[in-house]
């Protein structure tokens, strides 16, 4: 074994098995992008933060330290700087758009589609923003309530209790539209 | 409580949106090397700390550096030592009173005048001995000197 190979043994066994940049893109591109999905709206607009969330974690992933955060929430914690600085930038919040249809949509199924999203839009777009940041983590993100008590520095009995109470409003709203 | 409308409005990425970000990425992978540097970095503190230790523990496998250390801690080690016996007799050069002496010897001590209802105050100092207009300190004690030098004697001997 040489030099150079029992060096990076070493730090093998200090540091653990090295992370999987390229799996970890792949398995936290679509949480990332719903997260920006749900939380900003416009489509366009989620490539855009989703693009930069990922370019920032990727200039810094030399500093990750996975006895600190697993690598879903340290993306998810970039991804939120990311938000916070855009609405200090824009102060906007759009609806959701449309997302690109699906190949085997019809027209009618697809009409209806766009008219629950533009339903949905409207029903986040009246949250404060703490829930809809919420929101976006669990329903975005995929985020359990611990990885997103830790992202917001509340606690965990605390980001149930404000999803539960959330979630009842926008089911009630919800149902009171029509469905 | 079902939340169903909630989730279904989760996306796929665009797959165009998708592989740009990914060359993207690999465009900054190559400009800013991979990030194993980093964790070496990290790790070199720890690694050196743990080559220390174990260098150490080595080099006290060799006998030249185990005899050189027992050397070393010989110098704290006791080897020799002498018991001083308590005689009253010895404690009066020490500045104690020979009243006190005698009371000490008598196994009385201090305990009754200790006692509140005897205590009459301070207790008064003991007369200091009054010294010729020539002599000084330095020469009372030079003549006390033989005494003390006989009871060391006769503790050594």
């Amino acid at each position: 074994m040489g030099g150079t190979r029992l060096v990076e043994w070493l730090v093998g066994a200090v540091e653990g098995e090295p992370v999987d940049w390229n799996a970890v893109y792949e398995e936290e591109l679509p949480r990332v992008y719903n997260f920006f999905r749900y939380r900003i709206g416009d489509r366009a607009t989620a490539e855009d933060l989703t693009a930069l969330a990922f370019e920032k974690a990727w200039r810094a992933r030399g500093g990750y330290r996975r006895d600190r955060a697993g690598v879903s929430t340290w993306i998810l914690a970039i991804a939120r700087n990311v938000a916070i600085d855009y609405f200090r930038r824009t102060r906007v919040e759009l609806p959701i758009d449309d997302t690109h249809a699906a190949g085997d949509e019809t027209p009618e199924t697809a009409a209806v589609r766009r008219s629950d999203l533009r339903r949905l839009g409207t029903l986040l777009g009246g949250l404060p923003p703490r829930e809809r940041d919420l929101l976006a983590l669990k329903f975005g993100a995929g985020a359990t309530n611990r990885a997103i008590a830790k992202l917001t520095g509340l606690s965990e009995s605390n980001v149930g209790t404000i999803l539960h109470r959330t979630i009842a409003g926008l089911r009630a709203a919800w149902d009171a539209g029509g469905r | 409580m079902s939340d169903d409308f909630l989730s279904r409005f989760r996306d796929e990425p665009r797959r165009e949106f998708a592989e740009d970000l990914k060359r993207r990425l690999r465009e900054i992978e190559v400009a800013e090397g991979e990030p194993a540097a980093g964790r070496r970095g990290r790790a070199v503190p720890v690694l050196a700390g743990a080559a220390i230790a174990a260098t150490v523990a080595l080099a006290f496998t060799l006998p030249p550096v185990r005899a050189a250390a027992r050397n070393f801690l010989d110098l704290f080690r006791v080897k020799r030592f002498a018991a001083v016996p308590v005689d009253p007799d010895r404690l009066a050069p020490a500045g104690r009173p020979r009243s006190e002496v005698a009371r000490v010897r008598a196994g009385r001590g201090d305990r009754a005048g200790a006692s509140p209802s005897r205590s009459t105050g301070p207790r008064p100092l003991p007369p200091r001995p009054v010294l010729a207009s020539g002599s000084r300190p330095s020469s009372r004690a030079a003549r006390r000197w033989p005494r003390s030098r006989s009871a060391t004697r006769a503790l050594s001997g």
